[in-house]
């Protein structure tokens, strides 16, 4: 179930909320149903695996609290188990029938869970930060069965750290303010995934679709069309999270922060999927001695990260190599590139990381590894000044939200809405006073929701790209 | 836990918006919101335990169409985007005042300017269309001659043939490029509509040329409109009457201009309204009542299925250009160009041929025979040449049967031609074949879907399986939309798997190995999987599809010199 369906909105959404509202005592145990409803509505049975995920933590936890002799003996073992799930279900026909070529149709016919690499990793940050020290064993089931299957960002993030929210699971308020903040995040949330992501990936879609057909233009509009979908729609979508975590009583971290202005790779990692990248920072990439131990160690260290990166993405060729791809310009940076472009006026680094990035995305994108060099082929070839959808690119359905999507992509609109109204603040403000702000930005969210709405009404298409990873 | 009764309150009004017009529905208005379609049901409870994510996604759907909102959304939607200068979301090409339809259906298609490409054939496709043409006059012209009929075939030229330049850069190159090219060259149609120029014995007229010296006048073909009406339909009358009687209309057409409702309405979702000239004539009388009734259920009795109430109609005229009987079958170009035929006949009645499967169009012929009128007068657009070409092999079926007025004829017996195979030589090497409704859930000249979850099988005779066939060759595109459904088509002979596809992008041409087959052979697709188009929330097409036949050939041995 997608956040922008009817089901979402108009029933699943506003039952929770008046029930939560209503409801003054077990507000856990009544997320929790909710959060397990919202996983069986999209994934059906499937729910059987979230539940064993749930278990498999809560029982390694427990036990690395009890014998405590054990405990690292343990903490591998849970995440052996936390692991072999995802491998099972992510990565098992990619290894037998991609990579060694044994074409078992079994593999093919492996369902992959919603959410998995999400809620796994959520697993995975528990069971390591009780056994550093950095988190209190959750004893009870019903607070981490929460923790990891909490509906608003079970199934696309962002990767919530289990001692971001510890407290929270134990103690959490809900004022006005919180209301105000929660609706500002849903609704623009919504809005750039309905109004900005959806409309330019019909172009996308055409372009990564049909790659022996697609011109060099075709291509560079494509690529630069699923730079601002995947954007829109997985910003949005952690927006929409943050939202309704916040709704009720959760504080979410930021996930995104304009990554299109980057100046360097680098930089882009620290803005773009920033749950993502500081989870493997700090839970792979600091563990095998980040940049500790000399230049070599450092760059090894980079390339491992950005392979699972890549790996996380999903169980394909083209994720491994979008992955080093990455790694590749993390490694230049930090050898002789950053230095280089430090110098650089700010257009020119920018336009170097944003096109390393687009670049990047058509890796990620193409189906399969071939549609990819042939993208790549068509773009750079000598067709690469010419179009052959020019009537699909010359269209006001398309044109009207990649021209918007380009502004909203950095953060000028937010400084100039700033101005007349208060923008949804990730940190929870203290104060709860209303001010006008509030007011003039209580018009403007019930405008965009409607607005939104009207566009789920009426119809089309509205995948969730981090759906599938 | 806590939270503020402001809090709450803000809550629980937000989320009671959000139910409410859900809860607060309408049938009627529920019906609206489904705009021309059925409305999905609510799963059933059982369901929902079942198969849960199938169960889910109907009840999504279904809280879609009963939204109070869901109507008016689209509308306003629509009509705002349409004043910024877009088009929606539904499947139209558009330059200034100019509304090109792609799609008059909600069939999924690989191009949705497809209807562009039919107006406008590529060149290498002419010779075929010349000699299908040819061939289907000629099956038409032996069916109504021996009953007296005089028969006229009218193709109405649309407007991607009459403005190409505005396609350019709204529509693909090679599709503008086509357009101009056969502006240039006049093409197949209008080189026939010199060969066989419509006069008193009928014949056939394109009047591609007659319009063209009045197409800067903006009202005359209306540029929102896809179908031609007022002064550009006053005009093809005025020829057709013209030829038949070698003299002018007995009646003129009186023209007033008019702000009407343009007829893209219904795709564009919202009323759009333009000037254009209405046509009226003297003496015209829409026929209504008992004699429609009876007329309506004498057509019925012929057992045709889909029967257009709206387009089947009477007129009289008490100033006839030709004082007998007409008939007009076409398609919804028909629906325009009839009411102002009707001026010169003094008596005419029409019927509209769209979705009529191949037992309909030749039960439609049957009837014509039966009301043996002094007029048959076909008309579509050039466009839809196809349904033309339709109606002539229906009328081959008669020939082939050499059925009588009177003799009966069973729906199985009208559809035996195709059932299973209908061939038709086209060269040496190859011979084609359509499909009856059994195999196919609808037959679209180029777009044949067959249903998910089902075998389809052909079986080969022993004469067609043997001596020089050496080979099938299937186009085929297993249905997949863009979530992750995916449709596996197995091809069998003889029960045993040839051949499995389930890429999904773009046609496949597949070929299949029957140089060893002697003698009767069952070749079979079967689909597993398939799903439906309105699935992916991009059409309204509830059709379960699982693989696209484009093309389907046999292969034979090349004679040897």
């Amino acid at each position: 179930m997608v956040f922008s369906s009817a089901l979402f909105l108009f029933l699943f959404l506003p039952i929770f909320l008046i029930a939560y509202s209503v409801i003054p005592f077990r507000r856990n145990i009544l997320y929790l149903l909710f959060s397990l409803a919202f996983f069986f509505i999209g994934e059906g049975w499937f729910i059987a695996v979230m539940i064993a995920s749930i278990a498999i933590n809560y029982g390694f936890a427990l036990a690395m609290d009890r014998l405590k002799a054990l405990r690292t003996k343990i903490l591998w073992a849970g995440i052996a188990a936390n692991l072999a799930l995802l491998f099972y279900f992510k990565y098992t026909g990619f290894l037998l029938n991609e990579a060694l070529g044994l074409n078992l149709e079994f593999a093919n016919e492996i369902h992959l869970v919603l959410g998995i690499s999400f809620f796994t990793f959520q697993g995975l940050s528990y069971l390591i930060d009780v056994w550093r020290g950095d988190a209190h064993v959750q004893k009870d089931p019903f607070r981490l069965a929460l923790y990891i299957a909490m509906f608003p960002q079970l199934i696309a993030g962002p990767i919530v750290r289990y001692n971001t929210i510890e407290e929270q699971l134990s103690k959490r308020e809900t004022n006005l303010i919180d209301v105000y903040h929660g609706l500002a995040f849903f609704v623009l949330g919504l809005t750039s995934k309905v109004w900005l992501a959806d409309p330019v990936a019909v172009f996308a879609d055409q372009v990564f679709n049909n790659p022996g057909e697609a011109a060099g233009l075709d291509v560079a509009v494509g690529t630069l069309a699923y730079s601002l979908q995947i954007f829109f729609d997985f910003a949005g979508y952690s927006g929409m999270a943050v939202g309704l975590g916040r709704l009720t009583g959760f504080t979410f971290p930021q996930n995104f922060n304009y990554p299109y202005i980057s100046q360097s790779i680098t930089e882009f990692w620290r803005r773009w999927h920033i749950s993502l990248s500081t989870w493997f920072r700090d839970y792979v990439y600091i563990p095998l001695g980040g940049n500790r131990a000399g230049a070599a160690r450092t760059y090894l260290n980079l390339f491992i990260v950005f392979t699972v990166t890549g790996m996380w993405h999903g169980a394909a060729w083209n994720f491994l190599l979008w992955g080093w791809w990455h790694g590749l310009a993390l490694i230049l940076e930090r050898s002789f590139l950053k230095g280089m472009l430090d110098k650089l006026p700010g257009v020119i680094s920018g336009l170097y990381a944003l096109l390393w990035v687009m670049l990047g995305w058509v890796l990620f994108r193409a189906n399969t590894l071939a549609d990819a060099m042939t993208l790549y082929s068509s773009f750079f070839g000598p067709d690469a000044m010419s179009f052959t959808w020019f009537y699909k690119v010359n269209r006001l359905d398309f044109l009207l939200p990649l021209g918007v999507g380009l502004v909203f992509a950095t953060p000028l609109p937010r400084k100039l809405l700033s101005a007349i109204m208060v923008m949804p603040e990730y940190e929870r403000s203290s104060s709860t006073a209303l001010r006008p702000g509030h007011y003039i930005g209580a018009g403007v969210i019930a405008f965009l929701f409607a607005f939104s709405i009207m566009k789920v009404l009426t119809g089309g298409y509205s995948p969730f790209i981090y759906f599938r990873f | 836990m806590m939270m503020t009764l402001r809090a709450k309150l803000i809550l629980i009004v937000v989320s009671v918006g959000l139910i409410l017009p859900i809860i607060v529905t309408h049938p009627e208005r529920v019906q609206s919101a489904a705009i021309g379609r059925d409305i999905q049901p609510a799963p059933r409870v059982a369901a929902l335990v079942r198969s849960p994510v199938q169960a889910f996604k109907q009840l999504n759907d279904h809280l879609l169409d009963i939204h109070r909102l869901t109507n008016r959304s689209i509308i306003y939607y629509q009509k705002a985007y349409y004043q910024l200068g877009g088009i929606g979301t539904e499947v139209l090409a558009r330059k200034g005042e100019f509304l090109f339809l792609g799609s008059n259906s909600d069939e999924p298609v690989a191009d949705p300017h497809h209807a562009i490409g039919w107006a406008c054939p590529p060149e290498e496709d002419w010779p075929q269309i010349r000699e299908d043409f040819e061939r289907s006059l000629d099956r038409l012209q032996s069916l109504t001659e021996p009953h007296g009929i005089r028969l006229s075939v009218v193709i109405s030229p649309s407007k991607p043939r009459l403005y190409p330049e505005v396609l350019k850069g709204i529509t693909s190159d090679e599709k503008y490029t086509n357009c101009m090219n056969i502006a240039r060259k006049g093409g197949p149609l209008r080189a026939a509509s010199r060969d066989h120029a419509l006069n008193r014995n009928g014949g056939f007229l394109y009047p591609v040329d007659a319009l063209e010296p009045f197409l800067d006048d903006p009202a005359f073909y209306p540029a929102v409109n896809f179908h031609n009406d007022g002064k550009s339909v006053a005009l093809q009358i005025e020829l057709v009457l013209e030829a038949l009687t070698g003299k002018p209309p007995v009646s003129q057409a009186e023209f007033t201009l008019t702000r009407q409702i343009v007829d893209v309405s219904n795709v564009l979702n919202f009323e759009l309204y333009k000037d254009y000239y209405l046509a009226t004539y003297e003496g015209v009388e829409h026929i209504k009542g008992a004699e429609l009734d009876a007329y309506r259920q004498a057509f019925q009795d012929f057992g045709i299925k889909v029967f257009n109430e709206n387009q089947s109609r009477i007129w009289k005229s008490s100033k006839p250009s030709i004082d007998g009987y007409g008939i007009v079958l076409g398609n919804s170009f028909s629906g325009y160009f009839s009411p102002q035929l009707a001026s010169g006949f003094a008596d005419m009645r029409q019927v509209q041929l769209n979705f009529m499967d191949h037992s309909d169009l030749v039960a439609t012929l049957q009837w014509v025979l039966t009301e043996s009128p002094d007029d048959l007068i076909i008309n579509v657009h050039d466009a839809g040449f196809s349904r033309f070409v339709q109606l002539a092999d229906a009328a081959a079926q008669l020939l082939e049967m050499d059925w009588k007025p009177g003799d009966k004829l069973t729906n199985s017996l009208r559809s035996a031609g195709s059932e299973v195979a209908d061939f038709e030589t086209l060269d040496d090497a190859q011979t084609y074949i359509s499909f009856g409704e059994d195999w196919w859930l609808g037959y679209n000249d180029r777009n044949v879907w067959g249903r998910g979850n089902a075998d389809l099988k052909l079986s080969l005779t022993p004469e067609n399986a043997s001596g020089t066939l050496v080979g099938l060759e299937f186009e085929l595109v297993p249905y997949r939309d863009q979530s992750n459904v995916v449709t596996k088509v197995e091809i069998r002979v003889n029960g045993e798997a040839v051949q499995t596809l389930t890429e999904p992008s773009g046609p496949r041409l597949v070929s299949v190995d029957l140089s060893e087959i002697d003698g009767a052979a069952e070749i079979t697709l079967a689909v597993k999987g398939g799903g439906r188009p309105s699935d992916t929330g991009d059409s309204r097409d509830q059709r379960f599809l699982g693989v696209n036949l484009s093309k389907f050939a046999f292969i034979y041995k090349p004679a040897e010199d």
